[in-house]
């Protein structure tokens, strides 16, 4: 099935003014110009949450021979707006951010809203990379599981790419 | 008391702490790629501004603290809530203060998310619907 990439496609290396450039390209792209504005701020809301997870879980030396760079694309498939983000990440880390996708997907919406009152009411702590609090976000602006894949390589380093397709008008 | 002025970036809002002209104000998007610098200073001034109001003993002027954002990520919410808990702990020492929560009349999440914000932080917020004007919840 192909998906359309009417939105977003972008392969390559990302910091915050990265970030500013790609969520310039989205808003001014016709897939997103397109949208209502409800839907649009939803995946607006969570195309900037998948890139901070870029910069926050990016395996910090990924093996030069691998040559693999974080990815991003919005795009429409059968009128559904999917979402996909994906980036090396140490292997050490993955069992943790997995785990905690899970969680996320088990938890139904009132629950996933409690816990994620709870961690905002919690006090802050400055090495806290977010506490989940992001992928909690995605979950709920898109109305959808997280799906994602984890690939191996022999270096130790892992690629992790999410998925998200959006409901639209969710309410 | 000294003013806070920050300037709106493409990723951070704009702050206008101005006791003189009694203008308390932050407005735009919020997701700096710093935010715990961001917010301390925010939250450093207010601070510093409870002391003063304590220390003068002036509780008469009322003093209306304006959030008005069109988005703010996961990272800043916490911040901004911890902003809302200092307001309200300037409130319950006996200060005339309240915060107006702005939003988009089409954008209730951001409705949504000012209600909860202000459940967790103690306080009543002012709504204000940017063109339809305001309701006190």
């Amino acid at each position: 099935m192909t998906i359309s990439s009417g939105f977003l496609s972008y392969s390559g290396p990302v910091d915050y003014s990265r970030i500013d450039f790609l969520l310039n390209d989205l808003k001014e792209s016709k897939g997103f110009i397109h949208l209502d504005k409800e839907t649009g701020r939803r995946v607006y809301a969570i195309v900037v949450e998948c890139l901070e997870n870029i910069i926050k879980y990016s395996a910090k030396e990924p093996a030069a021979e691998l040559k693999i760079q974080p990815r991003i694309s919005v795009g429409d498939q059968n009128g559904r707006i999917i979402i996909k983000a994906g980036n090396l990440i140490e292997a050490e880390k993955t069992g943790d951010i997995v785990l905690n996708i899970d969680k996320i997907n088990s938890l139904d919406d009132s629950a996933l809203i409690a816990k994620l009152k709870e961690k905002i009411n919690t006090t802050r702590k400055k090495e806290d990379k977010g506490a989940g609090l992001g992928l909690m976000l995605i979950k709920l602006k898109s109305g959808n599981n997280i799906e994602y894949n984890v690939s191996s390589f022999d270096d130790g380093s892992n690629y992790l790419e999410l998925t998200i397709e959006v409901n639209e008008n969710l309410s | 008391m000294r003013k806070l002025i920050v300037n709106r970036t493409s990723n951070s809002p704009e702050v206008h702490f101005d006791p003189d002209k009694k203008r308390f104000e932050i407005s735009g998007e919020s997701r700096p790629p710093n935010v715990p610098a961001f917010y301390d200073e925010i939250i450093g001034w207010v601070n510093d501004f409870t002391k003063d109001l304590s220390v003068s003993g002036d509780k008469k002027d009322p003093v209306e603290f304006n959030l008005d954002f069109n988005y703010f990520n996961s990272s800043s919410a916490k911040y901004i809530l911890d902003f809302c808990k200092k307001i309200a702990t300037l409130r319950a020492n006996g200060e005339n203060a309240t915060i107006r929560w702005h939003y988009e009349s089409d954008d209730l999440d951001m409705l949504e998310v000012g209600k909860e914000m202000s459940r967790m932080a103690r306080i009543p917020f002012d709504y204000v619907q940017k063109d339809l004007g305001s309701n006190q919840e």
